[in-house]
């Protein structure tokens, strides 16, 4: 990776939430690398900490109970958590858009489509009027593959595709430099996904914007990102180009993801689950923090940090004992 | 040998003030004991509702439903009761399905008492410490309520639950799709093992077409309340015919970075079931469309057990 070209840098981020004097440790001390244009996949299981990074970075996670104990969340050179609100206002669906995962609630239910979205663009761009703005809107909605006359509809009127279109149409309304998407097809059929996919690509490539696409899809990140980091109890465990975790994947935890697929191309007459649970984020294990399902563990994964170990040129593995195991 | 489960022209239409919901419309498959049939279509096109008028949830707006060869369609009272026994559910989310206040213990143990087939609570006990060892719930959770469990645990008590009393035909409504992946194989695997075991017949409702061709002796795939496709499973995959199905299947995001899929991006989207107009119900959205497809449509075989619904299917 090129460091000069880096956009989003996510350096060290340690995210800790606090219910009923319980402390859940949901993000230890992540560090991640966008480049300018490029999008990086961020795959992991419910809890893993994903959206929690995605909303550290744009500084809207409800405190209490959620503390941003440590890190720094660096967009194109200015660090996110030395600003103040007001100035995050301003960047927050100008410089960095988020698209929710749920389109079903992410809209305003009692306002047009097109009034929420030129709401979005006046807030950003307060030279224009209310006319103006509404006309931008149409413009966006266009762009999504609406047609702009039914910017007069309300959320109800449109189907989930529809609805995640003008919640992508508003994500980028403000041409956003950074877009975090946090599983944007999850909630629609295999259909819709395809071309809700194809229709952010062309949009990102056209306006050269960075994304990160959070998804638990192995299959969407293999054909949308172009690099991957992979999450485990809010630590990543692997990190690296997308040939590098498909084609060589290092992490137990990794090769155990792919090995639990069903396959379209082969014939399984079983699935190889991982075997346990994900651990409760209250009572992380020492050490590894997969340790206890994986096959590989060893006296010293038990009681060391594990650091990130570089094995082969930009593809990084938490793991001690990547050199020893046979991939 | 008579299937498990066989259904002649099965409709189950819902009235809407927009008019009629023909949320499943003259669908006829049948199941061989032992066998999975896998149901697959977008949200909305009645996979549920046909799985939940089989197992007698819904009454039928017409049609008939054969269970070992004997109408259950319209039974009522013990045949029903009867029938029920035999015909279970799993449902898909693990979360809600389960009654927030009762216990694994009470919710598992609920239709062993109702089936008056155990004299002693004794006896419900053992049956019960029997499932609970079948499924793979470790003893420790027995007075454990819902939340205290996690979605794959809770999801072996619903399974626990529905083959209580030794079922023959279990209905399985997207019973993996609120699971992690990690979590969806040991479920799955459970799955295929209890069948295997106990002979189970099933119905196999999801939408995600990997879990589906890992489960299925047989696919059949539906569109707006009618089948469109219904073939082995592996034939389905290889030789997929009707023109929804192959969007359907290139749709899949692949993990093979090397050979990306020659997409085929449908346009527009599943409209509704409401007041549909006759012919076929995917012509608005196919490339294919001409008029001959706005006559109505009939399966017919084109392969060994292959039925396909597409009056073009010898000219696309």
């Amino acid at each position: 990776m090129d460091d000069n070209n880096v956009f989003l840098s996510v350096n060290d981020l340690v995210v800790e939430y606090t219910s009923d004097k319980k402390i859940i440790y949901a993000v230890n001390g992540v560090s991640l690398k966008l480049e300018k244009g490029k999008t990086l996949g961020l795959v992991g299981e419910t809890g893993a900490g994903k959206t929690t990074i995605a909303k550290s970075i744009l500084r809207i996670l409800p405190d209490p109970p959620a503390k941003i104990k440590s890190g720094q969340c660096i967009v194109g050179g200015e660090d996110m958590m030395q600003k103040t609100e007001k100035e995050m206002l301003d960047i927050r669906g100008n410089k960095i858009s988020m698209i929710f995962q749920d389109p079903m609630t992410a809209l305003n239910p009692i306002m047009t489509v097109g009034e929420q979205i030129a709401e979005v663009i006046k807030l950003h761009d307060k030279s224009l009027n209310k006319k103006q703005a509404f006309a931008k809107a149409m413009d966006a909605l266009e762009m999504v593959g609406i047609k702009a006359e039914r910017g007069g509809e309300f959320p109800f009127q449109f189907s989930g595709g529809m609805k995640q279109r003008v919640v992508i149409a508003m994500a980028l309304a403000s041409n956003p430099e950074l877009l975090l998407a946090d599983e944007p097809t999850t909630a629609l059929d295999v259909t819709i996904q395809a071309q809700i996919l194809s229709m952010i690509k062309e949009l990102q490539q056209r306006q050269n914007t960075s994304m990160l696409l959070i998804t638990h899809d192995l299959g969407v990140v293999a054909e949308t990102c172009d690099d991957t980091a992979v999450i485990y109890a809010g630590e990543i465990v692997e990190s690296g180009s997308k040939e590098d975790i498909f084609d060589h994947p290092a992490h137990p935890y990794t090769i155990g993801l792919f090995a639990a697929l069903p396959k379209l191309n082969e014939e399984t007459d079983r699935l190889n689950p991982i075997k346990g649970m994900t651990p409760d984020p209250s009572e992380l294990p020492e050490g590894c923090k997969f340790h206890p399902r994986c096959e590989f563990a060893e006296k010293k994964c038990k009681c060391e940090q594990i650091p990130m170990v570089e094995v082969s040129p930009g593809h990084f593995c938490r793991c001690c004992r990547v050199n020893e195991l046979e991939r | 040998m008579v299937p498990v489960i066989e259904i002649k022209d099965l409709a189950k239409y819902f009235s809407v003030p927009a008019g009629k919901n023909l949320a499943v419309d003259g669908v006829s498959l049948k199941i061989e004991r032992g066998k999975t049939m896998g149901v697959v279509g977008e949200s909305g096109c009645g996979k549920s509702t046909l799985g939940r008028t089989i197992i007698r949830l819904y009454e039928p707006t017409s049609g008939q439903i054969l269970l070992n060869g004997e109408d259950v369609s319209h039974a009522k009272g013990a045949q029903l009761k009867k029938a029920r026994e035999n015909m279970q559910i799993i449902f898909q989310d693990p979360y809600s399905s389960l009654n927030p206040r009762m216990t694994v213990e009470e919710t598992v143990s609920e239709p062993l008492e109702i089936s008056h087939k155990y004299k002693s609570k004794a006896e419900i006990m053992d049956k019960m410490r029997e499932l609970f060892h079948r499924v793979g719930i470790d003893k420790r959770y027995r007075l454990a309520y819902p939340h205290e469990m996690d979605g794959g645990r809770r999801q072996r008590v619903g399974i626990a639950r529905a083959i209580a009393l030794n079922p023959e035909f279990v209905m399985c409504d997207e019973p993996v799709s609120a699971l992690d992946v990690s979590v969806q194989a040991q479920v799955l695997n459970l799955l295929m093992d209890l069948q295997e075991q106990y002979q189970l017949t099933y119905m196999f409702v999801t939408h995600d077409l990997s879990v589906v061709k890992h489960i299925s002796d047989h696919i059949s795939v539906m569109y707006l309340g009618q089948l469109v496709e219904t073939s082995p499973s592996k034939e389905l995959f290889a030789n997929p015919l009707h023109p929804y199905t192959k969007a359907l299947l290139s749709a899949i995001p692949s993990i093979d970075i090397h050979r990306p899929m020659q997409r085929k991006i449908l346009k527009g989207e599943l409209t509704s079931a409401i007041n549909p107009k006759p012919g076929c119900r995917f012509a608005p959205r196919c490339e294919f469309a001409t008029e001959s497809c706005s006559a109505p449509q009939g399966l017919q075989e084109v392969g060994t057990d292959h039925f396909v619904s597409c009056c073009r299917i010898n000219e696309i």
